[in-house]
């Protein structure tokens, strides 16, 4: 149509959103981009706390050390992978298994539920400590327990086959809460009638159980695992710190906790950076393929 | 739901019981134990909860160490950083839910990504950048590092709270005679105001527990009571009640703080995860 | 003195046109309706008018002023949305109350005017209550009540009747337009249900694909549809279509039955007819046909009747207090009731008929 006037909204209509949004993301890039930055500056140049006399372009030489010189990274690397699978996969079992009773309801749910919450509240800190004495081979009461089984003096952490055991039991201990919260909302979420029209078709709990829910709960499953695989790959240091410190040796070493060693033990900045930097990649791929792999579709 | 046999209610009832004692057994373990005198540490399995209880551990670890400075300094930490995050997340979260324009989910997605980075990744260059502008072993500081993690959490629970607040509110308000701004603080805010509350408390108990940041960027001046806690174990693994005590006095206020607010917080929680 | 002007309005969603070209004069104390199937866009122009949303081209004017710029707040209007939108955190009061609140007036004031108005709308008892306490048809009144507070120049209803059972919305219907001559408020009020748009409105707007098909009283668009659109969309149960070849002096049904008329457009044709203005009868006259009937709805005021002529499917109403013929129907149809649709773009094709 000629002459057609097209209207413009006033400036500061048009620029709502950029007035909502800008704050934070001024405040997010800040605390993480430039952080990031400087993490690609620290990993490729020689930074080393105690000794500022040596600094300089080093990428190939700081690469060659971490991932090529010894074996350190790639154990880690394993260690990792292990406690991450092990960890998600026992909490998704049992958390689902809990959910299902919970969601069922038994005498007294309402009562015990706050009290199977508890673990998730706690200092990670604290978990760690709790755990380490119980393992105590002295005075724990595992210890004690095992000791009345005939087994003396027999402590889990300090033992390279057992410490990550040890350190599992801990997270799980902890974590499984989170699944069973999760799943159980998940499930309170689910209609009423796929469940009805199957008990009408004659399918037994199980089989309800095992073709109705399970499928139906795929979205919130996949939500749950990707939170806490997550979780356990980038924050299973603070019990680790705590409950062994990476050792005996180097079995319950992370990445994350080689991260920190590097850096804030043995002060090379620049490993330190380039065992987080890679660390970054990895969720990146692992989130990438785990969301493939369930294929959930982006957006709301 | 359709009617279960006995075997299911026998297994229902074993595993919840051997689960039960799981999970109960170290807080029970805890709690008994910073009762206790180093001496009854080592009384044995049959004395773990028969024991005379003192408050001898609690009364050293006050004496010898900073625990109320501590204690405060995580305080005034978690606030701040959940108040920052919360008035700023919530800004931003509408203006998620509320607009539509180009890149909006990429950006929602770039926000919740900044969440599942590693810590650590953060925190070696924090530490550079902080060691730089003399905000190490500050509040301040502490609680900007906090914001890393609480902001994108307030981000996305609270995009997700408000696109369940029908949009009409607000706009039946702005017919009404108010201005957007007004309609939000008016009518938006009250609404939310339970979903705020549980998403802060969250926030609260996130930064209440953070361990890693704390470690790398306080000393003495802001540090916070997590930290403190190895700090009792490095002598020879002598001082269990000590520990225990000093870890009852930074876990007590979250049970009880959590055990009020349940009701918010699994609300909160199962919401944001279903809505998303 | 209020009107709301329309001029050439135009709505894009990305390179999504939702609406082209719309104008509308909507003259004081006027009652309009717009209507069509969801997603025809009647909601987006009613936001649109309301400030809710921008527009791409156009121009809105109410009350002689050009609005197109201002925020919702400073147009002057009042509108009921489809979920009520009440504050579910204040009472019934204070939801009342709240427009006149943010305008400063005096509290006495406030107190007088919600009086006025609940008892207006019989909801005096409630006014402690929320809205969570409130039955759907309450909440209704409710909403229709903080729309009228403030005595604004303009209503805008956005399907306010589609959450109620189908007894409340036809007690609703009625008390809104009482209400709305009663206070004689211009009015645009979005809705899908025909029965709405017939029942209430001085004139219609029928859109589809964010245009205009036809704008006109009720009766005019029930007797004279101005496409094949607007034909179906209104009438329950709806016109029945039949294509046929016509040379202006007898149309050749399908069947192969020829019907002699006085006139009628030539070439290929779409013929629309109501089926109650069809005549059904158990003996054969000059210009009927013979009718096989297939299955009978009884409705108590009425039966609808599903049959064919030849291959032909057709629906006839049939009033219920006359017999049905026993065996061999026919049926005819009266001249005046025929309308005569083309077979591209569904226009009308009847001349001063």
């Amino acid at each position: 149509m000629p002459g057609e006037k097209i209207y413009r909204a006033p400036l500061h209509r048009r620029l709502r959103p950029l007035f909502f949004l800008s704050p934070t993301l001024i405040i997010l890039l800040s605390i993480t981009f430039f952080p990031l930055l400087y993490s690609l500056y620290l990993a490729s140049h020689t930074v080393i706390l105690t000794n500022p006399m040596l600094e300089g372009w080093s990428l190939q030489d700081n690469l060659r050390e971490v991932f090529l010189e010894s074996p350190e990274y790639w154990d880690s690397f394993v260690t990792t992978l292990i406690l991450v699978i092990s960890v998600v996969a026992i909490e998704f079992v049992l958390g689902l298994m809990l959910a299902y009773f919970f969601f069922n309801s038994f005498r007294g749910r309402d009562l015990l539920f706050p009290f199977f919450l508890m673990p998730m509240m706690l200092t990670p800190v604290v978990v760690g400590t709790i755990w380490r004495f119980l393992f105590n081979g002295e005075f724990g009461l595992i210890a004690g327990l095992l000791k009345a089984l005939g087994v003396v003096n027999y402590s889990i952490l300090n033992e390279p086959s057992t410490a990550l055991i040890g350190v599992v039991i801990a997270d799980v201990w902890q974590w499984t809460p989170f699944m069973l919260l999760l799943l159980l909302a998940g499930m309170r979420a689910l209609p009423q009638s796929p469940f009805e029209a199957a008990q009408v078709d004659g399918a037994n709990s199980f089989q309800i159980f095992r073709d109705i829910m399970l499928p139906m709960m795929k979205p919130i499953i996949v939500i749950a695992l990707l939170i806490r695989t997550i979780d356990a790959f980038n924050r299973m240091f603070d019990i680790i710190y705590i409950m062994t410190n990476g050792g005996p040796g180097r079995v319950t070493e992370t990445l994350a906790v080689m991260a920190f060693r590097s850096s804030f033990e043995y002060f090379f900045m620049h490993q330190g950076a380039i065992i987080a930097l890679s660390m970054l990649v990895l969720i990146t791929i692992m989130t990438k393929l785990l969301s493939r792999f369930m294929n959930v579709q982006k957006g709301d | 739901m359709a009617p279960k046999s006995r075997a299911y209610w026998i297994a229902c009832y074993a595993i919840l019981a051997v689960y039960g004692v799981f999970t109960l057994l170290p807080i029970a373990y805890l709690i008994v134990s910073s009762f206790k005198t180093q001496q009854q540490i080592y009384d044995g399995v049959a004395s773990t909860f028969w024991f005379t209880p003192t408050l001898d551990s609690y009364r050293f670890i006050f004496e010898t160490k900073p625990i109320l400075q501590m204690l405060t300094n995580t305080a005034i930490v978690s606030v701040g950083s959940t108040l920052f995050s919360l008035v700023f997340g919530t800004i931003a979260a509408y203006g998620l839910a509320r607009y539509k324009f180009r890149g909006r989910d990429d950006l929602a997605f770039y926000i919740l990504s900044i969440r599942m980075f590693p810590p650590i990744v953060a925190a070696l260059p924090i530490f550079m950048i902080f060691n730089s502008l003399d905000l190490l072993d500050s509040k301040i500081g502490l609680i900007i590092a906090y914001t890393s993690f609480n902001l994108p959490f307030v981000v996305w629970m609270m995009t997700g709270f408000i696109k369940s607040v029908p949009v009409q509110l607000e706009e039946a308000a702005m017919v009404d005679g108010q201005s957007q701004l007004g309609a939000i603080r008016d009518i938006l805010i009250p609404v939310l105001r339970p979903s705020i509350l549980a998403v802060g408390i969250f926030c609260i108990i996130f930064s209440w527990n953070e361990f890693l940041f704390a470690l790398i960027l306080t000393k003495s001046q802001a540090k916070t009571l997590p930290v403190a806690i190895p700090e009792f174990i490095t002598w020879t693994e002598v001082g269990w009640n000590y520990v225990a005590a000093a870890g009852m006095v930074l876990v007590a206020p979250v049970l009880v703080f959590s055990f009020l607010a349940q009701r918010y917080m699994v609300r909160g929680m199962s919401m944001g995860a279903i809505k998303d | 003195m209020a009107n709301i002007e329309i001029k050439h309005l135009k709505k894009k969603f990305g390179a999504l046109e939702v609406i082209g070209d719309f104008s509308l004069q909507v003259d004081d104390r006027e009652f309009i309706s717009l209507l069509g199937p969801s997603g025809c866009g009647k909601s987006t122009i009613l936001r649109i008018v309301a400030g809710l949303e921008e527009l791409t081209s156009g121009e809105i004017v109410i009350n002689d002023k050009v609005v197109t710029p201002l925020e919702p707040k400073d147009r002057d209007i009042a509108m009921v949305f489809q979920n009520y939108a009440l504050y579910p955190h204040k009472t019934v009061f204070e939801n009342l109350a709240y427009g006149l609140r943010i305008r400063k007036t005096p509290a006495e004031r406030i107190k007088k005017r919600v009086g006025e108005v609940s008892q207006l709308l019989q909801i005096d008892q409630l006014l402690e209550r929320r809205p969570a306490q409130l039955s759907g048809g309450q909440q209704q009144r409710v909403a229709m009540g903080r729309a009228i507070m403030r005595e604004p120049a303009a209503f805008l209803f956005d399907e306010p009747l589609s959450n109620l059972d189908a007894k409340l919305r036809n007690h609703m219907r009625v008390e809104i337009r009482e209400l709305q001559q009663r206070l004689g408020i211009t009015t645009l009020y979005v809705t899908h249900d025909q029965v709405e748009a017939m029942t209430m409105s001085d004139r219609i707007v029928v859109l589809n694909h964010g245009a205009i098909e036809q704008i006109g009283k009720p009766l005019e668009i029930y007797e004279k549809p101005a496409s094949l659109f607007v034909a179906t969309f209104i009438g329950s149960p709806s016109m029945n279509l039949i294509r046929l070849k016509s040379d202006g002096k007898a149309l050749e049904l399908p069947s192969g039955d020829r019907l002699a008329v006085e006139r009628a457009p030539g070439g290929e044709v779409i013929l629309g007819i109501r089926p109650e203005r069809i005549k059904l009868s158990g003996t054969r006259s000059g210009n009927s046909l013979p009718y096989a009937i297939s299955l009978v709805e009884e409705l108590g005021s009425q039966k609808i009747i599903h049959g064919r002529v030849g291959d032909t499917e057709l629906t006839v109403a049939f009033p219920e207090d006359v017999p049905l013929p026993a065996d061999g129907a026919f049926v005819s149809f009266p001249e005046g009731h025929l309308h005569f649709f083309d077979t591209g773009e569904g226009k009308r094709l009847n001349r001063g008929l």
